[in-house]
């Protein structure tokens, strides 16, 4: 506020009497009426009109800043006015004149002779109309924040120019329009914040249901999606067909926030419904992508991986649209990616049946994992990008849990701070696998690979001798023969189980620790596999101990080696501990005598 | 489950049964030691056994021992096929004192 001068000119003294006591009656109305302000812009442009009446001024304007001030774009812009010229909408350059020196100095200016004053342009440089004798101009400006400028023009009273009283008096009533100013903005600013908010909490919701419900966690099939705010630009979806197959799609939309999670609806629902009808990844994608074009913006895209889960056959078929190579691991623990061949849909908007080109492959035993960039963006403690390969060392780390107990543990390890969104999906068919062993099952030739990966703890053994026993029988062995190879199957399980993996007897495995096992048909026999992730057996162990040696690792070895042709260890597969073959010959139509007579100690050293 | 265990004047009499396997040998290894605590002669039933693993020998190993050492008769009773045929193989069909399934 400048400092009003005590002094009072003889010529403001006469006027004033007529508007009384210093208006304070008009500040408190003023303020009052914009506290309650519904409306600004109408608020302020009667708050003009009262203080120009008040003041008896010829002419008042209310000028807002546009653009960053100080600065060579600052403008003000009349967005109310009063006296014979309607000004509004007029734009004044802010940094010149007399508005430009009250922005500047942020304090209000009187300008009792405009003539005399050098900063002073005359309306008519501006092609008005109009002349200007006496004016007062205000900052309308919170502390060092300026919102704008107000200005009375030329009093009505004939000869009469502005005082310092009518300056300061001006000076307080702009004060208060732009703290009303201010409190606008900032609940408009607040309001829309609140209303995107909603908006994208909607949005969530929205999206929220179009996931897949969680299924158990040893479900074959199973997705996690954590979006990084509250919308997510991934998605990823689970459909079971009627004749057993399950589709299953994940997808990225390019970009973030609202637009991309409004693409990603669509693609969603895309797949769900045209997934229905089409079961031909390539032509489902082809399909999807011709409905995305119609629509999406230009520039956005979707990387979408669609794929057709076989598990009675465990076969899978997928067609890549430019995302992250699946991440396929074996049985035998290793890795394989399948990299996109075709580019993302919205690339090309290729025509409806010019279908995207299909991988397909068996994933016996094994699994598939899907994933978006969140996951292989991920950084590490280092802040490096754990990419593919740190995404294969967290899975290989959760191999041994159920599917979906193994999503959720390989997220949380990813981290909580995402900066991104964070979806995955795993298609595991090691339960399709296991079930094709089941005596009840496709057990009709033992020719076939019939494999089945169990906990290593001593309740699985069970379940693995009613395996062997039924394979054996397939194979035409008697019941003796069968009986002897279960022994030896046993026992080779127990020595894994009690010295391999050292677990007591009594208390369950520990995550991860498990055997993989598997008969094959062998040239005149029968071999069983076992494959475990115990350290490696020192084989001078396994030999079978003299028989005076009772103690139950040299008694099972002695057994295995007595019941069978041949006991082998044979190189592991990579990230395995050991791989024991047990070979047991079945000659053609001679039963194995049952009986006592075996001699025992020829057969450990192996005559296959 | 627990096995069944008789008592009669100067002998016990426990009846393994089932599958006797790296699950159930803790228990069937468990019911000999506690029977040989009552101090009397054992006698270990087997004609409900359809399957003993190297695990199973092991407890009737030990509770053999056991009772050696404190002087009471250790007998296998009623000794079926399957059970023979990996007793032999152990070649322990001649260290047991056993009485043959009639």
């Amino acid at each position: 506020m400048p400092a009003a001068p005590k002094s009072r000119s003889p010529k403001s003294r006469a006027p004033r009497s007529r508007r009384g006591e210093d208006h304070l009656d008009l500040v408190a109305e003023l303020i009052e009426a914009f506290a309650g302000s519904e409306d600004l812009d109408a608020t302020l442009a009667a708050a003009l009109a009262r203080i120009a009446s008040a003041l008896d001024a010829d002419a008042a304007g209310l000028f807002l800043l546009d653009g960053e001030f100080p600065g060579p774009d600052a403008r003000l812009v009349c967005r109310a006015c009063v006296g014979p010229i309607d000004v509004t909408g007029l734009e004044l350059n802010a940094g010149i004149g007399i508005p430009g020196r009250a922005l500047a100095r942020n304090r209000t200016e009187l300008v009792a002779d405009a003539a005399g004053d050098p900063d002073f342009l005359a309306p008519a440089t501006i092609g008005i109309d109009y002349e200007i004798r006496s004016m007062i101009c205000a900052p309308l400006s919170h502390r060092d924040e300026r919102y704008g400028v107000v200005e009375l023009l030329n009093p009505r009273a004939e000869g009469r120019l502005f005082s310092a009283r009518d300056a300061e008096l001006l000076g307080l009533l702009a004060t208060a329009a732009a703290i009303a100013i201010r409190n606008a903005r900032l609940t408009e600013a607040l309001l829309a914040q609140n209303r995107l908010r909603r908006e994208l909490e909607m949005a969530a919701d929205v999206q929220r249901t179009l996931l897949p419900p969680a299924p158990d966690a040893d479900a074959p099939v199973q997705g996690l999606n954590r979006p990084a705010r509250g919308v997510s630009g991934d998605f990823y979806d689970v459909l079971r067909l009627p004749d057993g197959r399950i589709a299953f799609a994940l997808a990225d939309v390019s970009g973030k926030g609202l637009n991309a999670a409004l693409i990603m609806v669509k693609a969603a629902t895309l797949f769900r419904s045209i997934g229905k009808r089409v079961h031909e990844p390539g032509l489902l994608l082809s399909r999807i992508e011709v409905e995305l074009c119609e629509t999406m913006a230009f520039g956005m895209f979707v990387t979408m991986v669609v794929g057709v889960y076989d598990p009675a056959r465990h076969q899978i078929r997928l067609a890549n649209a430019g995302h992250l190579p699946p991440l396929k691991r074996h049985a035998d623990g290793s890795f394989e990616e399948f990299p996109a061949t075709d580019p993302p849909l919205g690339i090309q908007c290729r025509l409806e049946n010019d279908r995207y080109r299909e991988t397909s492959f068996s994933i016996e035993g094994g699994s598939l994992y899907l994933y978006t960039d969140g996951a292989s963006e991920a950084r590490d403690a280092d802040g490096r990008m754990i990419g593919s390969d740190g995404l294969q060392a967290l899975i290989a780390r959760h191999a041994g849990a159920a599917p979906g107990t193994r999503l959720t543990a390989v997220a949380d390890a990813i981290g909580a701070e995402l900066r991104d969104d964070l979806t995955l999906l795993v298609i595991d068919d090691s339960e399709a696998a296991a079930e094709q062993v089941q005596p009840r099952g496709r057990l009709r030739g033992v020719a076939d690979l019939v494999a089945q990966t169990i906990p290593a703890e001593a309740g699985q053994l069970k379940i693995v001798r009613r395996l062997v026993e039924a394979a054996s029988r397939e194979a035409g062995a008697s019941v003796e023969w069968a009986q002897d190879l279960v022994l030896a199957v046993d026992e080779a399980c127990q020595n894994i189980i009690r010295h391999g993996y050292g677990t007591a007897a009594k208390a369950g495995a520990a995550i991860g620790d498990k055997i993989e096992f598997s008969i094959r048909k062998a040239a005149d026999g029968l071999e069983v596999e076992l494959i475990d992730y115990a350290p490696k057996v020192d084989e001078q162990d396994c030999k079978g101990r003299t028989l005076d040696d009772v103690r139950p690792g040299g008694l099972g070895t002695h057994l295995m080696h007595a019941l069978t042709d041949l006991v082998q260890f044979r190189s592991p597969p990579k990230g395995a501990g050991n791989r024991l073959v047990l070979t047991k010959k079945l000659a053609p139509g001679v039963a194995d005598p049952s009986g006592a007579d075996h001699d025992d100690n020829d057969k450990g050293s192996g005559s296959a | 489950m627990s096995f069944k265990v008789k008592d009669d004047a100067g002998t016990s009499t426990v009846f393994l049964s089932g599958e006797i396997d790296l699950e159930r040998s803790p228990a069937a290894r468990k019911t000999l030691l506690d029977t040989l605590a009552r101090r009397q002669a054992l006698v270990v039933d087997l004609r409900d056994v359809s399957y003993i693993d190297s695990s199973g020998i092991a407890s009737l190993v030990e509770a053999y021992q056991k009772a050696r050492t404190a002087n009471l008769a250790f007998t296998l009773a009623e000794v079926g096929a399957p059970v023979m045929r990996v007793l032999s193989l152990a070649r322990l069909d001649k260290v047991f004192p056993i009485r043959v399934a009639g």
